[in-house]
């Protein structure tokens, strides 16, 4: 990247002690994620993350799409704050982005607005006689492995090189409008030349794909997608994403939100049913990875084990140009080894 | 030992790497005002891959009034350059599209509004009100931009061979150490005036003057006309030594 004025700030990320909040969505969309990134934190890097099963959601859905009002997110929010300090801990790192958006703009209301934080103090006491601290810091998982990265390479078996021709994958990185959008500050490298993931994909051989539609939306936007209707504007904006991207050939797309990584996945199925096109030459479509999916099989964790064969765009072929071995035997077998029926292949994405 | 000193040293050129969504030196398609006089001075206006452009887009306001990159001054001598350079641009090149994007445009000078309708009725200059928000590079090197036409209410998108950023003007390193180092330091770094009406030379320090883009953006002419006046005035004050 040819960018300066990033590299000034520098988003303050914790060492360690972290609490860390799982997604509602993440573990069904991506459901070897999560546990890819505690093994990470826990077995690679040995920092404490403690994941608590008591949490519960942050009302982020519900409060982007005006089902839920503000005072109850922040009461909701003031209760996973109230079971962190109850376990001892001060750095929080939410799974979700858009938990991160939430519980980042819900500390900025009650900074700026110290009567809403009364209120809400009031309302959670009320309601569940519980007392809360804000985090001292919060970061999004992604910004742990952003800033572990490097530390992170000297375990890695494989790199975002293609072993057939020795060059870097093209990698397509896509930021959760949550992550850097609401408060540009609290995203590493801001809102307009976001580095959370190009830093990943450079510090580990691959080469960023700069695109004209790469900081545009993915497309979920919430009510777009929740609300049937308005299903069109979602998967238009997903296709002038992949079709702007389409002529620098992505190896793959990487994000860190879960709302952008299951569009620009699953979009590539409607689309291709649609219109029967697809984004690469060969019909496959471009596979979509989260951040942890990245680094796991980077560290030579199993794919099935990460949940690749959940995604619509299948990875395979990504595996073999990085030299990554699987098992297809073990492609849709159960953890407990029991073989489950395989899905059914769509009539134009070729799997 | 000298009675008396002129500052005049002058402003500096916004650095446009400040303003990243807008891509300078990140595209080769985004150049700034420099960059383009430099062009129309040699007669070569060339895109990034080197031919002959066939659009070409002006962006007003670069790091002036602008809350992001601390500016809120206006630079004064964007406006009328833009103008000129669309001008030059469709003389030298009268194949190329160009057109001006702006805030509002702000005519200073006598025969400048003349230039402006001259831009639009005799060279086709087109003038869309709206600020790009976003420039990126596309797959054959040209610029992709993103703004909104605020009269006609709707988002645009467009692509062009080259973006020009009319930077502003920003006081100079120089400028910046002297007015700390004697304490005439004033808004933005430029030098501070014991009046900008009536005794907009003096600095209110003994024999110390200032003159031109020192003290805030100027045109060429302005700063000719200032300098006159701080000569009279250092000469007022050296009588007053005897």
């Amino acid at each position: 990247m040819a960018n300066r004025y990033w590299n000034e700030y520098q988003k303050n990320i914790a060492d360690d002690h972290y609490y860390y909040e799982r997604s509602c969505i993440r573990q069904t969309f991506f459901p070897g994620s999560e546990t890819a990134f505690l093994k990470m934190m826990q077995d690679e890097l040995g920092k404490d993350i403690f994941d608590d099963f008591r949490l519960h959601t942050c009302t982020g859905i519900g409060y982007h799409t005006d089902v839920v009002p503000l005072e109850t997110t922040m009461t909701v929010v003031a209760r996973i704050f109230s079971l962190m300090k109850e376990r001892g801990y001060e750095n929080l790192v939410p799974s979700c982005i858009t938990s991160f958006g939430v519980f980042t703009e819900m500390c900025h209301m009650w900074q700026e607005h110290p009567e809403l934080l009364e209120q809400t103090r009031e309302n959670l006491y009320k309601a569940c006689k519980r007392e809360f601290d804000m985090p001292k810091n919060i970061a999004h998982p992604s910004d742990l492995i952003f800033k572990y990265r490097f530390e992170l390479a000297e375990k890695m078996k494989y790199r975002l090189v293609n072993r057939f021709t020795g060059k870097p994958l093209n990698v397509v990185e896509h930021i959760g409008c949550h992550y850097a959008k609401l408060f540009p500050d609290k995203g590493v490298g801001k809102a307009e030349f976001p580095y959370v993931l190009a830093g990943m994909i450079e510090a580990w051989g691959g080469h960023v794909v700069d695109y004209p539609e790469r900081r545009h939306c993915c497309g979920f936007g919430f009510r777009q997608y929740l609300v049937q209707e308005n299903r069109g504007y979602s998967v238009s904006n997903t296709k002038k994403k992949l079709e702007s991207m389409e002529p620098y050939e992505p190896d793959f797309i990487v994000s860190n939100c879960p709302g952008c990584s299951m569009f620009l996945d699953r979009w590539q199925y409607t689309i291709a049913e649609m219109e029967h096109k697809t984004y690469d030459r060969e019909g496959y479509g471009i596979p979509v990875l989260t951040y942890e999916e990245m680094a796991g099989l980077l560290l030579g964790y199993d794919p099935w084990e990460l949940g690749l064969q959940i995604h619509q765009v299948q990875s395979e072929r990504l595996l073999d140009k990085i030299g990554i071995p699987y098992d297809p035997k073990q492609k849709y077998n159960s953890a407990s080894g029991k073989i489950l029926r395989a899905p059914e292949k769509p009539e134009n994405l070729l799997v | 030992m000298a009675d008396a000193a002129l500052i005049a040293t002058g402003y500096q050129v916004f650095d446009a790497h400040r303003k990243e969504e807008l891509g300078y030196g990140i595209y080769k398609g985004v150049i700034t005002s420099l960059d383009m006089e430099q062009m129309i001075k040699h007669g070569k206006i060339l895109n990034a891959n080197g031919d002959e452009p066939k659009r070409i887009t002006f962006l007003q306001c670069v790091g002036s009034r602008d809350e992001k990159s601390g500016n809120h001054y206006c630079s004064k001598i964007c406006c009328v350059t833009a103008v000129k350079q669309a001008i030059e641009v469709r003389k030298q090149l009268p194949k190329c599209e160009a057109s001006v994007f702006y805030m509002d445009l702000r005519m200073w000078g006598q025969g400048f509004e003349e230039m402006y309708r001259t831009a639009q009725e005799k060279y086709g200059v087109s003038f869309v009100r709206g600020r790009i928000s976003e420039a990126a590079g596309t797959f054959d090197g040209r610029v992709q931009l993103k703004s909104e036409d605020t009269l006609m209410g709707l988002p645009l998108k467009m692509t062009t061979d080259l973006l020009v950023l009319m930077v502003g003007m920003e006081a100079s390193c120089g400028t910046k150490v002297l007015g700390k180092s004697c304490d005439i330091s004033g808004d933005y770094g430029f030098i501070r005036t014991v009046n900008p009406h009536l005794y907009d030379n003096e600095t209110g320090r003994p024999g110390l003057f200032a003159a031109g883009t020192c003290k805030r953006p100027m045109s060429v002419s302005d700063s000719i006309n200032d300098a006159r006046s701080a000569a009279n005035a250092i000469k007022d004050y050296l009588e007053t030594l005897g």
